[in-house]
């Protein structure tokens, strides 16, 4: 099992915090022992959007369902488009960026 | 979260250089003119704001006491706040029927939607000239259209998914 991964972040949903060609660190056990919390960023995957694994912060928690949204709240594409997601879609946290 | 300044020096350049150099997967900060997510439902439900809107302010225009009280300021804002979303939504359908025109639509697709051309172009005429009245026929005329927008989405969505 892969504990930290590395990934590009292409588009511009997280500006001003992440800006696009940024490289973020992914913690994937964190959420392991711990449950996000509102205001990680996190990578998540959900079958509501095919195939790509998207970073957005976590804006609300309601019964185990996650309200992700992105920081450039004018240019995101989010939960506001597909909704709560679910614990299991989150993959991991963003601990730092470079 | 920590951010790692790489703004100057040999740090910088590392920085630099690992990010040029390494190939990493892809995590997308997923903006609205991006690398594979349309969606016309964005449109759609700005035309039917925009409807909505026209809706409320016929109504009350219609009501006595709009008739009575014409320059009351409770008559004139509540009018103003619905123009104003109307306003706003009506430029919403334009950006994103734009959105989906030039960046998911391609020429091939003419051969499944040989009108799109026209039906795109007639969409925007519709979303402006829905800001410019206040006619319900306009502001259905927009929706029916936006529709038709999201109708050749879905078709050329199916036999893309086909291919």
């Amino acid at each position: 099992m892969v504990f930290i991964k590395l990934l590009k972040v292409q588009g511009n949903s997280m500006y001003p915090t992440i800006t696009e060609g940024s490289i973020v660190f992914i913690s994937f056990i964190k959420y392991l022992y711990l449950c996000p919390k509102i205001g990680d960023i996190v990578v998540i995957k959900t079958d509501k959007v095919d195939d790509i694994i998207l970073i957005k912060r976590i804006s609300n928690i309601k019964k185990n369902e996650y309200y992700v949204l992105g920081d450039n709240l004018n240019d995101s594409f989010d939960s506001r488009k597909f909704g709560y997601i679910k614990k299991h879609d989150i993959l991991g946290k963003v601990l730092f960026v470079i | 979260m920590y951010k790692v300044s790489s703004s100057k020096g040999l740090r910088s350049k590392v920085i630099n250089f690992i990010k040029e150099n390494i190939k990493f997967d892809t995590v997308y900060a997923h903006c609205d003119i991006p690398c594979g997510i349309y969606d016309p439902s964005g449109a759609q439900m700005a035309a039917k704001t925009v409807l909505t809107m026209v809706t409320q302010i016929n109504t009350i225009k219609d009501t006595d006491d709009y008739k009575n009280n014409k320059e009351s300021i409770e008559i004139q804002n509540s009018i103003t706040r619905r123009i104003i979303v109307k306003e706003e939504h009506a430029e919403k359908v334009k950006k994103e029927i734009l959105i989906l025109w030039t960046d998911y639509f391609k020429e091939s697709d003419l051969n499944i939607v040989p009108d799109l051309h026209a039906l795109i172009w007639n969409t925007c005429k519709l979303a402006s000239l829905s800001k410019q009245t206040v006619n319900i026929e306009n502001a259905n005329e927009l929706t029916e259209s936006v529709s038709k927008v999201s109708e050749a989405f879905n078709k050329v969505k199916e036999v893309r998914a086909r291919a």
